[in-house]
This record gives C-alpha cells, sequence and structure tokens, in this order.
C-alpha cells in the first residue's frame, strides 16, 4: 500500500513540476560597466592578479557617514596604487609564499582624498575592517610626482608619501594579528598605554619605550606601528632612532641607565615582531625591511 | 484507510498549490527596466544642454553663503566644471544610479568637492554641502532639473546655462571685490539700502570668508538684525531670500559702475545699495560686545589712511614709524591708551580714562592724560603740550574726545575673526578695525 502511496506522490511530483515557462530575459544588468583608463589599470594591476576591488569613486555606504569627506582625486589615484604595489605588495609578495598576499591581502580597498578628523581634532589615516577591508585617507594632500622639485618640497612631499604608505603597512599589520594573534607577552613590555596618546610626541613616546605617539593607545596599535615604522625605515635608521633615545636627569645630563630602559622594550618589541613575523608567516622582516628601504631611497631620490 | 485519504488530500493539495498564477502586474515592464528607464531620462536630461548647466548652491544656508557653478556632464561619466570663486576648470567624474532614490553623485575630487571638504569653512567640518543630490523633477520645457541633497535635503537646482554663462562666471570675484571696496577711502561697512516706498534704510555688513551680510533694518514695527548668506552673480550679487517690507521685496542687485553702487534688479522695484557716511539703524547690543567686561578688547591692528595722515601731522620732522614693510605703522590703540610711534623712536601716549555708553552701539572717549613716562616716550611735557596744541593735536584731540562719539559696528572678516570696526562720528573717514 505504501509503495502505491509513494508512487502516487512521485508522478503528481513529476506533474506539477513540468511545465516550459518563458521566464525571459534577465533582470539582472550583467554588462560590463564602461572603463576609464584608471578603472583598467586597476584591473589589470590589482583585481586580475590579486583579486582586489580598489573603490576611489565616492561611495557613501564606505565611509562613517557622520564624517565629513571628500572624494579622491583623480590624477592621484595610480601614481598612489602604483607606489603602494611597489613598496607593500610586491616586497611581500617577493618575501613570502606565493600564496600570502593572495591570501591576506584585503579584498577591497577604499581611497578617500580628505583627512578624516575625529571629534578631538586627531586624524585617522587609514582602518582596516575585518581583513577584508582596508580604507585608505589623505590622498589629496600628496604630490606623488617629486620630478624636478626643490630639495626641500621633495623632502616635504616624501614625508608625506611615506606617510600613507607606511598607514597602508600599518593596517596590513592589523590584517595579520586579527588572523594569528601575536604572542600575549608582547602587552606586557610597556604598559603605559592610554586614550590621551595625542597628548604626546613621538620623541616623548620612545622614551616611555613605544615607537610614537600613537603607539600608546594599545597593544594591537603598538604592534602595528611598529612593524609599519620598521618596514618603512632602512635598518640603519632605525637603529639609529632606538640608539638616540636619550633621558636626561634633573642636571640635564643624559641618564645612561634610565635611557636603556626605553631602548630594551623597543628591541624587545622588534625582536617578538620579528620572531612572529618568521614563524607565522615565514617572513624575515629584515630582509623585507631591506628590499624596501631601497625602493623608498630611489623614491627619495637619494 | 484514513492514511491514504490524507495522503491523497496532501497530493491534492500540493498538485494545485505548485500551478503557476498568472500574476496580472499593473506594470508592462520589470521593476529593474522601469529603474533603467528612469535613469536613463536623468542622465537623458543631464546631456541635453549643450552649454551645460549653471546651479547656485546654498551648501548651508544657515552658515554660509551660496557658490556658483557651470556644470557641462558628458556621455563618458565626466563633468567638466568651474565656479564663482574663479580660477581654473576642472572635472570629476559623475555617476546616475538609484539607490534609495535616483541620485546624481560627483564621484571623484574637483571644485564641487569643497562643499565637503573638512579643511575648509568650520574646522574639520566643511561647508556643509553633500556630493549626492536625488532627482526630484523636470520643469515643464526640461530647462531647469530639480535636485536636493541627499541627506539633508537643501535644494540643488540646474537651470540650462546660457552661451555666455562660462565667461560670465569668470566675473564673480569683481563683484566680491566691489562689495569689499577695501584700500578706498570710503567707511568700508555703511552699505546702506534705500528703496522706493520703503521708511528706513537697510545697512549690511559683509562677511567675507562665508559670502554672507548681517543686515539691520527696521520692518516697520521693529528693529531686526539677521544673517542674509549670499550668492555672487556675474552683475552683482542676490539675496539667499528676498527681504520685504511695506510689501515691496527687494533680493537681486546689479553693480553700476559709473556711480560705484548695487542697483536693485527686482522687477517694479527701484533702490540701491549706496556707501554713506552714517549708520542709519542703532546696532542693538554692540558697545557691550565692544566694552563689556571680558569683551573682544585687543587692539586696533588697522587705522583709516586718514587717522594715520592725522598722527603723521603731529610731527611731521619725524614721520611715523613703520613697522618693517607694512603699511602699518607703529602704534596702538587699545581702549585705554592711544600710542603713537615716530621714526626717531619717540613715542606719545594719550591716556582715556573713562568710556561712556551713549546709544546701543556709540561710545563717548573721555581724555585721561598725556603720558610722560611711558616705555619709548622721550617727549617732555611741553614737548607734548606743544605737539597737541599745534592744528593736528587739536584736530586729533576734536575727533577723539568729540561728543559724538564714535559708532561701533560688528563686522567680521576672514583674516581677523570676529571683530568690529569703530568709526568717529564727527568724521567717518576716521576710523579703527579692532
Amino acid at each position: 500500500m505504501k509503495r502505491f502511496i509513494y508512487i502516487v506522490i512521485s508522478f503528481v511530483i513529476l506533474f506539477s513540476s513540468c511545465g516550459e515557462e518563458d521566464l525571459g530575459k534577465s533582470l539582472i544588468d550583467t554588462s560590463t560597466p564602461e572603463l576609464n583608463e584608471v578603472d583598467i589599470w586597476i584591473r589589470e594591476n590589482y583585481t586580475i592578479p590579486f583579486n582586489v576591488e580598489v573603490k576611489y569613486k565616492w561611495d557613501n555606504s564606505e565611509v562613517d557617514n557622520t564624517k565629513i569627506l571628500t572624494p579622491a582625486a583623480l590624477d592621484n589615484i595610480i601614481p598612489f596604487l602604483e607606489g603602494m604595489k611597489k613598496v607593500w605588495i610586491d616586497p611581500y609578495f617577493n618575501n613570502s609564499d606565493e600564496s600570502f598576499m593572495k591570501r591576506f591581502i584585503p579584498k577591497q580597498i577604499v581611497l578617500v582624498g580628505s583627512h578624516n578628523y575625529n571629534d578631538n581634532g586627531s586624524i585617522v589615516l587609514g582602518q582596516a575592517e575585518g581583513g577584508r577591508k582596508i580604507t585608505i585617507f589623505d590622498l589629496n594632500y600628496i604630490n606623488f610626482n617629486l620630478e624636478g622639485l626643490e630639495p626641500h618640497e621633495r623632502s616635504f612631499n616624501y614625508r608625506n608619501i611615506l606617510r600613507v604608505f607606511r598607514t597602508m603597512h600599518h593596517e596590513f599589520g592589523h590584517i595579520l594579528h586579527q588572523t594569528v594573534a601575536y604572542p600575549v607577552e608582547y602587552a606586557k613590555i610597556t604598559t603605559e598605554y592610554t586614550s590621551n596618546w595625542m597628548n604626546f610626541y613621538d620623541s616623548q613616546a620612545r622614551k616611555k619605550g613605544f615607537i610614537t605617539g600613537y603607539s600608546m593607545l594599545n597593544p594591537d596599535e603598538d604592534f602595528v606601528e611598529m612593524l609599519s615604522h620598521f618596514l618603512t625605515m632602512s635598518n640603519e635608521d632605525w637603529n639609529e632612532q632606538i640608539d638616540n633615545i636619550k633621558i636626561y636627569d634633573d642636571n640635564y645630563d643624559v641618564d645612561i641607565e634610565a635611557s636603556k630602559v626605553p631602548k630594551a622594550a623597543l628591541r624587545n618589541k622588534e625582536k617578538i615582531i620579528a620572531d612572529y613575523m618568521l614563524q607565522i608567516w615565514g617572513i624575515d622582516i629584515y630582509k623585507l625591511q631591506a628590499e624596501i628601504a631601497v625602493l623608498l631611497e630611489e623614491l627619495e631620490g637619494k | 484507510m484514513k492514511k491514504i485519504y490524507t495522503y491523497l488530500i496532501v497530493c491534492v493539495v500540493a498538485f494545485f498549490a505548485s500551478c503557476t498564477s498568472d500574476f496580472e502586474s499593473e506594470f508592462d515592464l520589470s521593476p529593474d527596466e522601469r529603474v533603467n528607464i528612469e535613469l536613463d531620462e536623468w542622465q537623458q536630461a543631464l546631456l541635453s544642454s549643450e552649454t551645460g548647466w549653471l546651479a547656485h548652491y546654498y551648501p548651508n544656508p544657515e552658515l554660509l553663503g551660496g557658490f556658483t557653478y557651470v556644470l557641462k556632464f558628458d556621455d563618458k561619466g565626466v563633468v567638466n566644471m568651474n565656479w564663482g570663486v574663479g580660477d581654473y576648470e576642472d572635472s570629476s567624474l559623475y555617476s546616475v544610479t538609484m539607490l534609495d532614490r535616483p541620485l546624481l553623485i560627483f564621484e571623484t575630487y574637483s571644485k564641487f568637492s569643497k562643499m565637503t571638504d573638512p579643511e575648509l569653512g568650520k574646522d574639520g567640518k566643511g561647508f556643509g554641502g553633500e556630493l549626492e543630490f536625488a532627482f526630484k523633477k523636470f520643469s515643464v520645457n526640461k530647462d531647469t532639473i530639480y535636485l536636493e541633497e541627499r541627506v539633508n535635503k537643501d535644494p540643488f537646482i540646474l537651470v540650462k546655462a546660457s552661451t555666455t554663462a562660462w565667461d560670465d562666471i569668470l566675473k564673480y570675484p569683481a563683484m566680491n571685490k566691489e562689495i569689499l571696496r577695501r584700500n578706498e577711502k570710503v567707511v568700508p561697512f555703511y552699505l546702506n539700502l534705500s528703496v522706493e516706498g520703503w521708511d528706513s534704510k537697510l545697512n549690511m555688513v559683509y562677511y567675507d570668508d562665508m559670502q554672507k551680510l548681517r543686515i539691520y533694518y527696521n520692518d516697520g514695527e521693529k528693529d531686526v538684525a539677521e544673517y542674509m548668506p549670499i550668492n555672487f552673480t556675474h552683475q552683482g550679487f542676490e539675496f539667499h531670500h528676498a527681504v520685504e517690507i511695506n510689501g515691496i521685496a527687494v533680493r537681486s542687485f546689479k553693480y553700476d559702475e559709473v556711480n560705484n553702487q548695487f542697483d536693485v534688479l527686482d522687477e517694479g522695484v527701484v533702490g540701491a545699495f549706496k556707501y554713506e557716511t552714517e549708520c542709519p539703524i542703532e546696532i542693538a547690543g554692540a558697545y557691550d560686545i565692544a566694552f563689556k567686561p571680558n569683551g573682544f578688547g585687543g587692539s586696533a591692528n588697522y587705522m583709516s589712511p586718514k587717522m594715520i595722515e592725522s598722527f603723521k601731522n603731529l610731527n611731521p620732522a619725524s614721520g611715523l614709524r613703520a613697522i618693517g614693510y607694512s603699511p602699518y605703522f607703529s602704534g596702538t590703540f587699545n581702549m585705554r591708551n592711544l600710542t603713537i610711534g615716530f621714526e626717531d623712536w619717540n613715542d606719545i601716549e594719550i591716556k582715556i580714562s573713562e568710556f561712556e555708553k551713549t546709544s546701543e552701539n556709540t561710545v563717548v572717549f573721555h581724555f585721561g592724560e598725556y603720558v610722560t613716562d611711558g616705555y619709548g616716550v622721550d617727549f617732555t611735557e611741553e614737548e607734548i603740550n606743544a605737539m597737541m596744541d599745534s592744528e593736528a593735536g587739536k584736530l586729533l584731540y576734536d575727533i577723539l574726545f568729540s561728543e559724538k562719539g564714535w559708532t561701533i559696528v560688528p563686522v567680521y572678516l576672514a583674516e581677523y575673526g570676529e571683530t568690529n570696526y569703530i568709526v568717529s562720528n564727527e568724521d567717518p573717514e576716521m576710523y579703527m578695525h579692532f
């Protein structure tokens, strides 16, 4: 009897599901939008090789609607992305296994032209969201063409370029530690983290064992500030910066013993970062630093 | 048996339920097709003007005046533009897209992005404009497209540009200069509007960096003080909204080069903004702003040419001591002392004993003493007396301590912040800026 019932049900379903219906043409517009020169460059250099979408056109839904922002200038898009590929993507690509960059490069890069001000007057240079998206601000205040500039202008512009490249290394660092956390010991090396970080100059922060004022915000920011500064300085400059930390006593003489404390803290952090990058990601940050330093020297025109 | 019936009923229900019913849509086309048609309609409207579009855009009418743009959209997604602040042409990518409504979006940085640039206007807040505008409607003949800001809903209206609009917009900055009239010997703020049929005049003070006015007038019943955003045109300027007194409304003004004044352009209305030597209205609270405890205080950083001339005549043999190459001389008036520095490195210092409030916006200074032992003062008492007894000295004394006093005019200029002029009622060409 049961067999009979199943046969009836099967027939009913079979006949009820039959029938040819003309669904008409698709409602979804699958045509390729017209691409301009910048779109094509992005497709060839970011989207096809790394599966990255670069959004440089204004899209309110990609940014914080409470902030006052402007779009990026069209002329700055390719120079910025070209430079970024040189000093960020390619060196990582050359110093890791082939899949590393393809796996961890953020799948969406959003470019914004203006500063992103906080209510306290500080400026957000970049934002990383869950390893998927990086937003970079400030693009309109940078002149990427250093050709023919006077040395002081060149130096000024270079510092701005370096800042935005450093921001990208900073945000990428977030993606890495958000994927695999760094050792908990790192957060215990220096403990003077504060939300009032903006009250400290970088030189003051270094005397407390932090590489910049912003790294005093919390251990995560400390970690990526260390990484991004390390990777965007030559090893010589890096060592010089740490070795030159001086704490003065009441007589304005250098207190050698006191000066050793922040230096040791920074070296300790450096070691943890180097070990983390090598053991977790297979990247020798000293080699990576050396490769980037050559590129930055070329850019600076030294 | 019961089970068999149950299964059969389920099968029959399933059979009929699976039948396709022909849903009769109210529309011939799918939603997606209709959206595309609407977007295309807006796109074609933008492309339809060969001369482009003119837009007077007030990004934040409560705070700022308006900016004028000429915009020419092409079918490659590029909009070329210029604005009334006047310099080179610029371009941006744009899109016509459907989000919550059909929108026009200015996608890359251009002169239009100045409206949202946090570096301009209010610190970190910009001018308060937007980059996304919702299409609302066309005019019947499609020579006007009405849009509104996506968030704040302020209007953004595109009017088909005239053939001369791209040249005309280069003339806008000149109108700004005509209102300011810096370096002229006129009192720079008694720009008064007289209109036939009005019982009193309207006085305006121009806030340079915000393109707005502070206007003072009597509406027939009471004194009114309000901010009025303005927008320049190639001929002159226009108010954000009309001012109506005695049923006569005025809004647009055209610069008359021959008479150096701005004539009313509104149809059927006769009147003009002219520079005059008197403030037509008592500006309530002006004295208190300048002289109340913890008021703005400070020293005069600018004195009118005639005032400087009167100082120079006190000691013609020496002349006034200049500060570097600046047009300012070494002298100050800080509400308590007038100090005049001469080229021979000697100063004269006149102390004021008292300020007397004589109306809401006027003050009389009362003489205190001549300082003979102050810093930089090497004149003897006899020398100072001789100087002040001279014709130039008496003239200066009479102006400074005139019973007519001085009028205080609150002004706002970009380079100085919230500031005031103090103008001699004896001779309005003698004035100081604080």
